[in-house]
């Protein structure tokens, strides 16, 4: 019984979960490394570092296609053709890139530089679950995987009866063998960790990362959404990739596709790629049961920190333009990822029903990226006063905001504020976009250098707005404010046009 | 979570000198890093492997910047865990060159779920495991230290004693005393 017990604690910490984890380590110190042995791992960490080119915390893309002209995709058609034929014609022209793009080949290329995306879909579906793999994405040695499960048997009503009970309510249904429910309070609500099992060209495969999100579906049900990483360094690359993925005893095949960056290649692409402010995404539609799905997986981040996926710019917002109307789209609610800053930026939807031409154009104009920035705040030597007059002009990269004042309030419930005992620094601010970039939003602050949650924006007027800060210390003890990254928009302009028959 | 400034400073070194903030990284966490990594693999593996696989760590970790939350954990449990993934990629590897079918059993068995069991088993063994391990919260500190670094650091009684300023034979004692009232309160769950 005794050698049992040692057994089952070792597998139980074997299976710890992240927060045990980190209850376990937290005041764990062990005998330091001999000068030799930190020294050789410090050599090899930068050795590995070096190859890839980067610098700071961004990935080097080491192919990519700078786009030269638009590339199109129509569905042109004079006259009507039946749901399946646009079905065909769309299956058969993503077999080939249609444009013409100069390809820029990063010196430091190394073997591990191919792209594979999804080929096809890969769904299956039990009693309880319908699993559907909505993206996978292979770039260099890592593997995304991302993926929803959708609960059958949690309906609306369960959720708001077991609002505070989620946890119960997902071992009464039988859940428990999906997923492996917590019970902690804490994690009231997102008790959900996929109990998975992957494998890839035969290789059992772990994530090393996994991120869950529970979305509502538009069929009033749970989708939970799940975000694995996986290290593929060890597999052989090759053209065809398959992979199996398991939850709770549901398995679900997927096969990979490998996109040929080299514009010259034809039956190779499997999607299309935009190029705009110099981020690269690859757009890969899928038509299915009268819906245009619009895949969109990010290439080259182009320097930014963060990108979010296409989006409109100024008056102008994509959509998509069928016998000469516009559909406007909307995101995959089932598609609402964790956000990573991986290479899935996510899905849009179009209605094709009861449109029965066989062309249609997809029009881009923006794409939302996220962009960090140092020094740039604003400084105080002394406390600063409750309200004062600053003035203080900003750059960020050719968007120029001016803060114009800051004061401290203290809001409470009355005025539909949280209360917070320090009070709420507002700053009032305006920006000036340039021709190029549009500001969206602040997206990250700190006071004194630590992160603030929880601000907002309001009391907008022509040409001023309020940002509306919670204040983690007393406003006596300010001396920084800085604005670490903010949200852009980039503009630009890109067509996909689909034609119906390869060339 | 409390947020820790000092890994904030940690990761904002990094990404200003990514050279020098991981050699303080390095500094920081990889005997954390080794010994856990050590622990798993030094059967099929030798130091030179430890080390890379320390490396690979450490890069892995660095390339998943920006992905990190530091208000949901600190970089010394995320290290912990990217080791030991790396320990057990790299125990699959050297296990399967060397084709030793016994220690890869051994391992699978306890770190691996057993793929003959059936989904119910497998969530009810997990239940059983997060269950043990609550009862070893339980015990308090220094036995859940203790336990800890004897079953999953796998360190010597004289690493644990010298770790924690004991002596060799009041570790010996607690490990038994402990195991025992983990064995009472576990009854018909193992």
């Amino acid at each position: 019984m005794m050698k049992n017990i040692e057994e089952e604690l070792r597998k139980a910490y074997d299976m710890m979960t992240p927060e045990q984890m980190e209850e376990n380590i937290s005041d764990i110190e062990t005998a330091p490394l001999s000068s030799d042995s930190e020294q050789r791992i410090k050599n090899m960490i930068k050795e590995k570092m070096g190859k890839t080119g980067k610098k700071g915390g961004e990935k080097a893309v080491r192919r990519w296609i700078a786009a030269a002209a638009a590339f199109v995709i129509v569905l042109a058609g004079v006259t009507a053709f039946s749901s399946e034929n646009v079905r065909a014609a769309v299956a058969k022209l993503f077999g080939f890139v249609p444009g013409v793009g100069v390809i820029e080949v990063d010196e430091e290329d190394t073997a591990a530089d191919s792209v594979y995306i999804l080929d096809g879909t890969s769904e299956t579906s039990d009693e309880m679950v319908s699993l559907d793999i909505k993206s996978a994405v292979i770039m260099g040695d890592k593997l995304e995987l991302r993926y929803t499960a959708y609960l059958k048997k949690i309906t609306d009503k369960d959720l708001e009866k077991n609002i505070n009970t989620l946890s119960d309510m997902y071992f009464e249904k039988g859940y428990n063998k999906y997923f492996a429910v917590s019970t902690l309070e804490e994690d009231m609500y997102q008790p959900l960790t996929p109990i998975t099992s992957a494998a890839f060209n035969g290789t059992e495969i772990t994530p090393y990362n996994t991120k869950v999100t529970e979305t509502e579906s538009l069929e009033s049900a749970r989708s939970v959404c799940i975000s694995q990483f996986y290290d593929l360094s060890s597999m052989a690359e090759g053209e065809e990739m398959q992979g199996v993925l398991t939850l709770g005893d549901l398995s679900v095949d997927f096969a990979m596709r490998k996109i040929d960056l080299d514009s010259s290649a034809e039956g190779a692409a499997g999607g299309t790629a935009v190029s705009i402010g110099g981020v690269k995404m690859l757009c890969r539609p899928q038509i299915k049961e009268d819906r245009l799905y619009i895949d969109y997986y990010v290439l080259d981040k182009g320097g930014y920190k963060e990108v979010y996926g296409v989006r409109g710019f100024g008056n102008k917002t994509d959509c998509l333009t069928v016998a000469y109307e516009e559909i406007y789209g909307w995101i995959d609610e089932a598609c609402i990822f964790e956000s990573e800053g991986g290479m899935f930026a996510g899905r849009f939807v179009y209605d094709l029903g009861g449109y029965e031409e066989k062309k249609a154009e997809l029009s881009i104009y923006g794409m939302y990226v996220k962009k960090d920035f140092e020094d740039k705040g604003i400084f105080f030597e002394d406390a600063p006063e409750r309200k004062q007059t600053l003035n203080k002009t900003l750059d960020f990269d050719g968007i120029t905001a001016e803060i114009a004042e800051m004061s401290v309030k203290y809001y409470g419930e009355e005025q539909g504020y949280e209360e917070n005992e320090n009070g709420y620094l507002v700053l009032r601010y305006s920006v000036k976009d340039s021709n190029d970039v549009c500001f969206t939003n602040f997206a990250e602050i700190s006071v004194n250098g630590e992160g603030v949650e929880g601000f907002y924006v309001n009391g907008y007027d022509l040409e001023y707005c309020n940002l509306v800060i919670p204040l983690p210390i007393p406003f006596e003890e300010i001396r920084a404010v800085e604005f670490e990254s903010i949200n852009l928009m980039l503009s630009g302009e890109a067509s996909i046009d689909i034609p119906l028959q390869a060339e | 979570m409390v947020r820790n400034l000092d890994d904030e400073r940690l990761v904002r070194q990094i990404k200003r000198d990514s050279s020098k903030g991981m050699d303080m990284l390095v500094e920081a966490y990889g005997s954390l890093a080794a010994c856990i990594i050590r622990r798993k693999i030094s059967s099929v593996c030798n130091e030179a492997d430890v080390e890379e696989c320390v490396a690979e760590t450490f890069f892995d970790l660095y390339t998943q910047l920006d992905r990190i939350d530091l208000k949901k954990g600190t970089l010394k449990g995320y290290i912990s865990l990217i080791a030991r993934r790396r320990a057990i990629d790299r125990f699959n590897r050297a296990a399967k060159e060397k084709s030793s079918e016994t220690e890869l059993d051994e391992f699978y068995s306890s770190a691996i779920a057993d793929e003959a069991s059936t989904p119910e088993e497998r969530a009810e063994e997990a239940e059983t495991r997060s269950l043990l391990l609550d009862e070893v919260r339980g015990l308090g500190r220094p036995d859940s230290e203790i336990l800890f670094r004897r079953y999953y650091l796998e360190q010597s009684l004289n690493e644990i004693a010298e770790a924690l300023g004991m002596k060799r034979p009041t570790v010996s004692k607690r490990i038994e005393r402990a195991l025992e009232r983990l064995r009472l309160s576990m009854e018909g769950y193992i």
